[in-house]
């Protein structure tokens, strides 16, 4: 179906502009940095190359294991987000007691800051007198008390529960929207064709979930990769650099002083996100209706 | 087909937009010398005094003359001036003495504590991006120059009425190229030290160590008694490394010139034996098993709780600490200041006191619209019933390094083990007399804690100290790593 344009081009030029000024050139230009040894130290401007990304990539470091880490971080904390968000989604959009109470309950994490939420987990999950150990230990489950955030097995899956617990409300919110917004009467037909729950789901929601899915998939992908702020507030890279992602390291390269390391780490990470994004977004929308 | 790649190419634009980092240093204003330069300091600190000196010295305060009471300025009441440090920088009693200060200038102290494995990387972004509080807090040594840039970051203190009060040992510290721009408000007087419990020692049957095997074998007596050996808060990030720093005058000792070499990139940390040795024994801490089982979220907040309450038979602290662990509410087995001892630790066999006039100290920053108001609240606290005020009820503060005619609390303990080393015995920490090293401190403890849990080994350690040293060293442009 193709449809006339309704407004000409030029309406968006200011917006256009504004973006472009604040937000493209200077993002263009912290790539371009990263060919430079910019720092603190030194009032001067060199071109280096592609030293800074040799360096990344020589092995010689522990940025592989950074992308590594945010990569994994990246297809978890995605997956369960939206399989957990779902989940909830299908059965809190059925009739069922004070449903408003647990949507409620479930995207109650969300609101809180992101940091805020770290630092009570720290203080909850500390092994000698966080809550967690402490019932855990008073119900007679010891075997199950562990040192959530500084065992180096753990550590990051900690870190990861903690985000998906954060996380799954506000999918799960998305995702109630996406199935509120499909008419009733594709279940009807359906139910009175025989068709069971699960083929309802599997014919029905799910497929007319798809953009919205394709919306959640593509925030979590992002956040993900972007994540520093739980890393930083439950480990801050640790136990040794165990739970490192990259923005932790941009973050430290930053505070140095040396920019231009920095900014080619985050140039890296750009790089992912295109790759990512670029099939994502046609993966997602290869089915869709151009207008 | 147009519309979609023309929407990838806008979503790639936003994605980088997002991502990559543009910065907001002022490169024009970065300038900075050779961090040779700055090697001067320290050393003249080094020929210029010991801790022996430093502990007699509150005794002949008596000759000081008392800093000018803060003069109030109308103009400035109403306004707040933020104080930034680190979690243990700024004492409960300064925090008393700033409720005083406001009430005699209108002036409100915002104190703004951040947990210590954060400070330094957030107090450099803020300083990086322009936005530093009024006072900012920082270690003292060789890192004000390159990694604080205190000529750029902070106003200069030299004519400060209370210079003249002020040790001109920490000033050769907070200084750089003859001007002073810090105030050392910490104890530097005396350094850290093993604490340890003596009824605890007693009962385990060990004896205070002078070798490293001799240290291993209270270590294991102790473990065998069912007490923790030592206690070591790897949480905050901080306090591992001083194991080896705090001693590590011992290398200077047995290879004479080895400070000068690696001054000079003439050798590296990772070729040295001594040195490996030395991160070798750390790790022998924690795989023997004399850390206990926390130590990786251990406190240094709980430190004197945890020899109060008799769990842990020792730990790395400030004389003054004694003070402390015995009015812990932990302290039920009735503790005395007797029952606690100090010694050194005897990594790579340590026997050398060691000298740290660098600490904790306080800097106003040059972006600063209270510059006026800031300089008003350091000269107040160094009023002498202020700085009496401090020793009296801030617990592990013995002294300050400043003589405003107060009266220090050294307790006895204190003054017979600093008085049992003299100046042969004594000797400067590596994190001031070794270039670009301090400022990696928080890399390093955080290599120490992987190479704990397996990740790294010493060989490791000490190659990333090197890699970190030349980075920072390069960058800085110095010509000795060119």
């Amino acid at each position: 179906m193709q449809k006339s344009k309704v407004y000409p081009w030029y309406f968006a030029i200011v917006s256009v502009l504004i973006y472009t000024v604040l937000s493209v050139i200077p993002g263009l230009l912290g790539i371009g940095y990263s060919f430079t040894d910019w720092s603190a130290y030194s009032p001067y401007l060199n071109f280096v190359g592609f030293k800074n990304f040799i360096a990344v990539f020589s092995g010689e470091n522990d940025y592989i294991k950074y992308i590594t880490n945010t990569l994994w971080f990246t297809v978890v904390t995605t997956t369960a987000k939206t399989f957990l968000g779902l989940l909830f989604a299908v059965a809190l959009s059925r009739n069922i007691k004070i449903k408003n109470f647990h949507r409620g309950m479930l995207y109650m994490p969300s609101v809180l800051p992101i940091l805020v939420t770290g630092l009570v987990f720290k203080s909850i999950l500390n092994p000698k007198t966080g809550f967690l150990n402490t019932f855990l230990r008073a119900i007679g489950l010891e075997v199950l008390a562990q040192k959530w955030l500084v065992d180096p097995n753990l550590a990051f899956g900690t870190v990861m529960a903690v985000d998906i617990w954060r996380g799954t409300g506000y999918i799960m919110t998305l995702l109630i929207a996406g199935i509120l917004a499909i008419p009733d009467i594709y279940f009807e037909a359906a139910a009175i064709d025989g068709a069971n729950a699960w083929q309802r789901f599997k014919f029905i929601t799910l497929p007319m979930l798809r953009q919205t899915l394709a919306v959640t998939i593509v925030l979590n992908v992002i956040y993900g990769l972007k994540i520093f702020d739980m890393v930083y507030a439950l480990t801050n890279g640790g136990p040794g650099h165990r739970t490192e992602v990259l923005y932790t390291a941009v973050y430290k390269m930053m505070s140095k002083g040396l920019y231009a390391e920095g900014t080619t780490i985050s140039s890296v990470l750009f790089i992912f996100m295109v790759i990512i994004g670029f099939f994502m977004v046609k993966i997602l929308t290869k089915d869709e209706v151009v207008e | 087909m147009k519309k979609k790649i023309l929407s990838l190419l806008l979503s790639a634009t936003l994605i980088a937009s997002l991502t990559a980092c543009a910065g907001g240093g002022d490169m024009s204003a970065a300038a900075t010398g050779s961090a040779a330069d700055s090697a001067a300091a320290p050393a003249d600190a080094g020929n210029a005094d010991t801790s022996a000196d430093t502990s007699a010295a509150p005794a002949e305060s008596a000759a000081a003359e008392e800093s000018e009471p803060a003069a109030s300025d109308s103009s400035a009441a109403g306004t707040t001036i933020t104080v930034m440090a680190s979690q243990d920088w700024v004492e409960d009693a300064e925090q008393e003495l700033g409720k005083k200060f406001e009430e005699e200038t209108g002036i409100h102290v915002d104190y703004q504590i951040v947990p210590a494995d954060q400070y330094q990387d957030l107090l450099l972004t803020r300083l990086n991006s322009g936005e530093g509080p009024d006072i900012w807090g920082a270690q003292s040594g060789f890192a004000l120059k390159t990694t604080y840039k205190v000529e750029e970051n902070a106003v200069d203190l030299s004519n400060e009425p209370w210079m003249s009060s002020y040790s001109q040992f920490s000033a050769a510290q907070t200084g750089v190229d003859g001007k002073n721009y810090g105030l050392t408000y910490y104890d530097t007087t005396t350094d850290y030290y093993i604490v340890y419990n003596k009824k605890l020692f007693e009962a385990a049957g060990a004896k205070v160590p002078t070798t490293f095997n001799e240290f291993t074998d209270a270590c294991d007596k102790l473990l065998a008694s069912g007490v923790t050996p030592l206690y070591e808060p790897l949480a905050d990030g901080w306090h591992l490394l001083m194991l080896w720093t705090e001693s590590a005058q011992v290398h200077d000792k047995q290879e004479p010139g080895i400070i000068d070499k690696l001054n000079k990139n003439e050798t590296t940390f990772a070729e040295n034996a001594n040195m490996k040795l030395a991160v070798d024994q750390l790790n022998t801490l924690a795989t023997s098993g004399y850390l206990g089982d926390n130590y990786m979220s251990d406190e240094f907040a709980d430190a004197e709780g945890y020899l109060a309450s008799g769990e842990f038979a020792m730990c790395c602290l400030k004389p003054g600490s004694i003070k402390k662990i015995v009015e812990s509410d932990l302290n039920t087995a009735g503790y005395t200041e007797d029952d606690f001892g100090l010694f050194l630790f005897p990594i790579c066999d340590n026997q050398y006191l060691n000298i740290h006039p660098t600490g904790p100290s306080r800097f106003i920053y040059s972006g600063s619209k209270n510059i006026d108001a800031a300089k008003q609240y350091l000269s107040f606290l160094l009023e002498k019933d202020n700085v009496q005020y401090l020793i009296d009820n801030a617990a592990d503060v013995e002294n300050i390094p400043v003589e405003v005619g107060q009266t220090p609390e050294y307790s006895k303990t204190t003054l017979d083990f600093l008085n049992s080393y003299d100046d042969d015995h004594s000797g400067m920490v590596l994190q001031d007399v070794v270039l670009y090293f301090n400022e990696q401190w928080m890399d390093i403890n955080a290599d120490l804690a992987a190479m704990f849990i397996g990740d790294m080994t010493s060989e490791d350690v000490l190659k990333g100290i090197d890699e970190r040293r030349a980075q920072l060293a390069e960058a800085a442009g110095d010509e000795n790593w060119k």
